[in-house]
């Protein structure tokens, strides 16, 4: 069972290699195994990975954990089949180019789009943008509200999957 | 501490907002007076608004127009019955203005005189005082009508010159000029941008030290002849004109050299008949010739790595000589008391040339050791938005020494977790680590100096594949494969926050 991750860019496969007695799991041809963990702690959690105890914090954005370990932030998303998670390659989501707040949603689910029509009008840095559907198609999901801030590359609006013969 | 019934402030209104609100409330507390915070409706669950024995409501189309409108201000702090007012840094702390009218209002600005705050605000005026009293400034020339005399003049001084705003700060209307041709069409510029942003375009040309460190001196007054300075301290770790990190005392200042700029500070400060507390801020060579930069009048947002050498609350000694009682301490009974850091925790990325960040607080785990004090006014879930400074908080370590000072702050910095929005603190920990940093070869152009050795290193893959674990066992559709076993969940705990 393999689980997709991305990490600086860098699309990571987790294989779950067995799950009892204790978990174990193959990355890059490495495999490394999980005992049980201490419990939550004000945030923070300690893991037993190879019999070392590992600290970390995590806080969980949206899609996104973000995670600070040995001294680093870092933030992984999902790899989800069809997107490569930099916000534009996936058709059927708008994510976003970089933080900010929500000023106006434009669209509803069920609304059927043109690409290019404006879907979230954004404010990031002072600077208001209007975001624009990657492709014709239906809303199947708006996924924040006017007011709402988000970090980037966060999915904003989900359209429906490509109808087969629709016209 | 017990209060003292003839004291004359009973109640202080502080007119700020963030971690600089909650370390003043902190002290009028520990002082046993009363504090009035104000917020806008956006701050209604501050940490300072909670933190104050009161609060009141400011208005205003943004939230920093309600922290600038000083008739508000002033009318809360009637309103509230309080008898001072304590300006922070920033906002109206250094608004002459604003101290008038507190003290027409019959209140105690927490602060120095109308007069010294506009004498000081203005570059020009400053420069002069201090050049008149005695005090080290850089050669300089001031532009006339005359464009052709102006250039003959700053020729003589030589290049590369320094173009500044008169009433300037933060970096704005500021310029390196290298040769005679540059110099007419960079006056001209800093000019109109000097005119936009501070609505005074006065300039002048100054003579530019190549690698300068930034030293300045804490003094406090009493407005009445009497001064005394609580050391220098270091700020020569900037980005875009502004301190990131500061320490007390000097990364390596010879003791004598120190000595002497400490002495123009307080011979600047008792010329100015200065009272309550202030910064005289200083540009160093790297040959130890030192000149007059500018004089802050106000606290300053590194007060604290003063106040872990000193063992002083200068929020208390600004308090203390606003009611009149004068200064805590005599020159002589100064302490000295190993070495403090300052790191500012900022919503930014390094990464991205220091552009500022949004997002949200989400999760908050501050280290905890004697020698650590964390400044802020954070509170879980609280938005991170652009309507105010990207500086976050402020992580201050004391230590024996220098290096102690820089091993303490590291770990602290490791553990400490602000997660939520893009923050410096793994650039400040590339900071304090490097070598150029620990060897104290500071000046102001470090950080671009030193870009490459700061720039984040590739991670390696064991914290690389604990990090892609640590994200899955995150997730619930991860759980949801590896929770299928009921054995299996009971062995692993729970795995959600």
């Amino acid at each position: 069972m393999s689980f997709e991750l991305l990490l600086d860019g860098q699309i990571h496969q987790v294989e779950i290699q067995r799950r009892r007695p204790y978990l174990v799991v193959r990355i890059a041809g490495r495999d490394y195994r999980i005992d049980a963990a201490g419990t939550a702690d004000d945030g923070r959690q300690r893991l037993i990975i190879d019999g070392q105890p590992v600290q970390i914090a995590r806080a969980a954005d949206g899609m996104a954990q973000i995670l600070r370990i040995a001294g680093q932030t870092r933030i992984v998303t999902r790899h989800e089949d069809g997107g490569d998670g930099t916000g534009g390659g996936d058709q059927s989501e708008l994510r976003a180019p970089m933080p900010g707040a929500v000023i106006e949603v434009h669209v509803a689910s069920g609304d059927r789009v043109r690409a290019g029509d404006p879907l979230v009008t954004i404010e990031s840095m002072k600077l208001q943008t209007v975001l624009g559907s990657p492709r014709d198609g239906i809303i199947a999901e708006v996924a924040i509200a006017t007011g709402e801030i988000f970090g980037k590359d966060q999915p904003l609006v989900r359209l429906q999957e490509e109808a087969r013969a629709d016209a | 501490m017990p209060v003292d019934p003839s004291f004359p402030i009973r109640k202080i209104l502080i007119a700020n907002r963030g971690e600089i609100a909650c370390r003043v409330i902190r002290t009028v507390r520990a002082m046993g007076l009363v504090s009035v915070a104000v917020y806008h409706r956006v701050e209604t669950d501050a940490l300072h608004v909670r933190q104050a024995d009161e609060a009141v409501e400011i208005t205003g189309d943004t939230p920093v127009a309600a922290h600038l409108d000083a008739g508000q201000i002033i009318a809360a702090a009637q309103a509230s019955g309080a008898d001072a007012i304590h300006p922070g840094y920033g906002f109206l702390s250094e608004n002459a203005g604003f101290a008038r009218a507190v003290a027409a209002a019959g209140l105690t600005f927490i602060g120095p005189s109308a007069e010294v705050i506009g004498l000081m605000g203005d570059k020009i005026s400053a420069r002069n005082f201090a050049e008149s009293h005695g005090v080290p400034v850089a050669p300089s020339v001031q532009p006339t009508e005359d464009m052709a005399a102006f250039a003959a003049a700053a020729a003589e001084i030589g290049f590369p010159l320094l173009i500044k705003a008169s009433a300037g700060g933060g970096g704005k209307g500021m310029s390196i000029v290298r040769s005679a041709a540059d110099l007419l069409p960079a006056a001209k510029l800093a000019a109109s941008e000097a005119q936009r942003y501070f609505n005074d375009g006065r300039i002048y040309a100054e003579f530019y030290v190549e690698r300068p460190r930034h030293i300045e001196v804490q003094i406090l007054g009493d407005g009445e002849k009497g001064a005394v300075h609580l050391h220098e301290r270091e700020c020569s770790v900037q980005r875009r004109f502004q301190k990131i990190i500061e320490e007390a005392p000097s990364a390596d200042l010879p003791p004598a050299l120190a000595q002497e700029i400490c002495a123009a500070a307080v011979q600047l400060a008792t010329a100015a008949n200065y009272r309550n507390a202030g910064t005289v801020e200083f540009i160093l060579g790297q040959d130890g010739r030192f000149f007059f930069l500018e004089m802050n009048t106000r606290l300053q947002v590194e007060h604290p790595v003063t106040e872990l050498i000193t063992g002083l609350d200068l929020v208390q000694a600004q308090i203390t000589i606003a009611a009149g009682r004068g200064l805590p301490i005599r020159q002589e009974q100064l302490r000295k008391d190993g070495h403090a850091i300052e790191c500012r925790i900022c919503a930014e990325n390094p990464d991205r040339d220091f552009m500022p960040e949004i997002g949200a607080i989400r999760l908050l785990h501050v280290p905890q050791a004697p020698w650590i004090r964390f400044e802020h006014g954070l509170t879980e879930g609280q938005p991170v938005t652009t309507d105010f400074d990207p500086m976050l908080a402020k992580l201050v370590v004391h230590g024996a020494t220098r290096p102690e000072a820089i091993e303490r702050s590291l770990a602290a910095l490791r553990e400490l977790a602000l997660l939520g929005v893009t923050t410096n603190i793994d650039y400040l920990i590339r900071v304090l680590d490097s070598a150029a940093f620990r060897a104290g070869a500071l000046h102001t152009g470090f950080v671009q100096e030193q870009a490459a050795a700061l720039a984040p290193p590739l991670t390696d893959p064991t914290t690389r594949d604990h990090t892609l674990i640590a994200a899955a066992l995150g997730m619930r559709d991860f759980q949801q494969l590896v929770h299928d076993l009921p054995e299996l969940h009971a062995a692993m705990g729970p795995w959600r926050n």
